[in-house]
């Protein structure tokens, strides 16, 4: 909190509304360690390459966000699959897609 | 002499210079905060801040506070204070002076770091002539947050370092729980639709208020979808606020946009 400029950028841009400033005013501390607060979340393993990339509560965010939109079911699978994997897993992911894709266009030109 | 011996040393060499406070000093502290019958002067010492920390200092001074009631009292020069207040991040240039401040000081002193720059370099703490905080320099008693600090902040944080009122702050250690879930805003509404009325709100009201007249929408519409319009209207002539009624009609119109595509 020692660093904080009460912007309210954290505020206008926090997606559960989670942070909210306040009015109160009594902060000074005798101890600088007063200022700090810390949390611990768990990390989620990407399911491909099994490196820790995400807090396990944001995956679970974004899986119930997909669920409550009314997209259509097979967009929401195929996100949701991609759910669980690291974002450079996702780009191999893509890369080997389109080389697949090219490769079936190639055969199919021939 | 100061100035030659330490100006040209880096940080790290610093640091092996850094003030640890006398225990006899502490002592003489206590005493002075248990026995003081005199209003305590207050030196500023400006290492490097934007300027926005003494503006905030001398609101503090004007008729509406007034610290001036309590006895607290800004004084020029070091040789007079019993409380010396440190604004701004400490520079590379302001470091010196602000050591030879607090030799010049007498025992017992009160040091407070002010602001958030004070406390720990601030926004500029990774500028390459920033060296930090006061604290890295000057053994800190009182750390006042806030950027700039607001008069009632100020008024607080010298009661604090004068022992008057006690710290409210606590660190805190948040662990997360077994079945910790974060609970969906408004999980009867599609999320694309919330997403677009909240947009829409927000352009319209900025996000603060913007974000409260979308979730009234949002909560009218998840009690009951079939009558919302009904609601609304019922809503809107109980305020009678022509902005708000603007707002409201436009979120319809969302509403009805989304309803069409879907």
């Amino acid at each position: 909190m020692g660093r904080c400029i009460y912007c309210g950028r954290c505020e206008e841009v926090c997606p559960t509304g989670a942070i909210t400033l306040s009015p109160d005013f009594e902060l000074s501390v005798m101890n600088k360690q007063d200022l700090f607060e810390q949390a611990d979340y768990k990390l989620a393993a990407c399911h491909r390459c099994g490196k820790y990339f995400a807090p396990v509560k944001e995956i679970e965010y974004a899986g119930a966000l997909l669920r409550q939109s009314d997209l259509p079911e097979v967009v929401k699978t195929n996100a949701g699959a991609l759910l669980n994997i690291c974002p450079e897993c996702k780009r191999k992911n893509d890369v080997s897609k389109m080389v697949n894709l090219y490769q079936e266009n190639k055969d199919v030109a021939r | 002499m100061l100035r030659d011996s330490v100006s040209n040393l880096t940080v790290a060499e610093h640091s092996k210079y850094s003030i640890h406070e006398d225990p006899a000093a502490g002592q003489l502290k206590a005493a002075l905060l248990k026995d003081i019958h005199r209003s305590v002067y207050v030196y500023r010492v400006d290492c490097g801040g934007c300027n926005g920390c003494e503006i905030e200092i001398f609101a503090a001074l004007t008729p509406l506070f007034d610290v001036e009631r309590f006895g607290i009292k800004v004084v020029s020069s070091p040789r007079h204070a019993d409380v010396l207040v440190y604004t701004g991040s400490m520079t590379r240039s302001m470091r010196v002076p602000a050591l030879r401040a607090y030799h010049a000081a007498p025992e017992p002193k009160i040091c407070v770091a002010y602001g958030a720059c004070g406390c720990s370099g601030g926004i500029f703490h990774d500028l390459y002539c920033v060296w930090g905080g006061a604290d890295k320099f000057i053994p800190i008693d009182v750390y006042i947050p806030g950027c700039p600090p607001t008069p009632a902040a100020t008024i607080y944080g010298f009661a604090i370092s004068l022992g008057i009122l006690g710290q409210k702050l606590k660190t805190s250690h948040h662990v997360q729980g077994e079945d910790e879930h974060v609970s969906l805003a408004h999980p009867q509404v599609p999320y694309l639709l919330r997403v677009q009325l909240e947009r829409e709100s927000r352009r319209m009201a900025g996000y603060l208020y913007g974000k409260q007249i979308a979730d009234t929408f949002l909560t009218m519409l998840e009690e009951n979808p079939n009558q919302v319009k009904e609601n609304v209207q019922a809503y809107l002539d109980k305020q009678a606020d022509p902005r708000l009624s603007e707002i409201v009609a436009r979120l319809v119109t969302v509403y009805d946009g989304y309803q069409g595509a879907v």
